[in-house]
């Protein structure tokens, strides 16, 4: 730098990172209340798929949301691993289903770029950015986005 | 934001494989399923289903039928269950707009959250109107 300062930088942000299937995500910090173990949701009649259905967390009653589903990926029986992510975005709260819950790890926005454009759109759509975690793809999932596909059915 | 929990009597009903609440206001008679051939309840023609398969199909019928018959203005509808168990007062929480606006069909007015599982509390007028009309269970 000319002047020998350096543009402020914004502080790393943290995430939650999950495994679907045998792929990568970050949940931004900020939208995760809890991360609870699975158990069996009470299905909905009517309830489209991507919906598992509902479990009561704290006598709170939230929506199930399967990711790997919501992402087109295969969702497979739950394992031990298997976890329920409790996330909200604005008034809107959900048991996010994931099949394990690797890391809460901090992020800048030097180490994100935008997804790239050979992704799928349906799965680009879900996501704000990528990075790399543990010499893998990292995939930065939009929330907002994600309840939104889920609302329009995918 | 979400409707505030409201205390209902509920009928707590067993299918072959789930339980669920109703409404008692929602229901008419309570008994025995009817004979075979029985057309017409309360002078109305009378639409009889299995409230199981309605609602999971792979929820089948069990041996022991009760019924639950729901008198609409033009039609009456019994709706069959393995059995019904039990009558008391319960708060229902309302569930999240988020949920209601992914559903095929409004038939679910809340649940209940027993030993910290939540149960379903079924709108039976709605289910029995969907299937006096013949927009579900193949027909009226």
């Amino acid at each position: 730098m000319r002047d020998g300062s350096s543009p402020a930088r914004a502080a790393p942000s943290p995430y939650l990172i999950v495994r679907a299937g045998d792929e990568f995500y970050a949940l931004p910090g900020d939208c995760v209340r809890e991360v609870t173990r699975w158990r069996s949701p009470t299905p909905v009649p009517g309830a489209p798929p991507v919906i598992l259905g509902i479990i009561s967390q704290r006598g709170v009653i939230l929506p199930v949301v399967d990711l790997r589903i919501a992402l087109h990926l295969p969702a497979t029986p739950p394992e031990r691993s298997s976890r329920f992510v409790v996330a909200h975005h604005g008034a809107i709260e959900l048991a996010l289903l994931v099949d394990a819950v690797l890391d809460f790890i901090p992020l800048a926005d030097e180490e994100l770029t935008l997804p790239p454009a050979a992704l799928a759109p349906d799965r680009a759509r879900l996501l704000s950015a990528v990075t790399r975690y543990e010499n893998r793809p990292l995939g930065i999932l939009n929330f907002g986005a994600l309840i939104t596909a889920v609302q329009e059915g995918l | 934001m979400a409707a505030e929990a409201a205390t209902t009597l509920l009928l707590e009903v067993y299918t072959a494989r789930r339980r669920y609440f109703a409404p008692r206001s929602h229901v008419t008679h309570i008994g025995r399923a009817p004979e075979p051939g029985v057309a017409e309840v309360e002078g109305r023609p009378v639409v009889v289903h299995s409230l199981g398969p309605l609602l999971d199909p792979e929820d089948q019928d069990g041996p022991t039928q009760q019924a639950l018959t729901v008198v609409l203005r033009r039609r009456a509808v019994v709706l069959l269950v393995r059995r019904i168990e039990s009558l008391q007062p319960l708060t229902v929480q309302p569930l999240a707009p988020f949920l209601l606006r992914c559903l095929d069909r409004p038939w679910v007015l809340g649940a209940v959250v027993v030993s910290d599982d939540p149960v379903l509390v079924l709108d039976l007028r709605r289910i029995a109107t969907d299937l006096a009309l013949g927009a579900v269970g193949g027909g009226a």
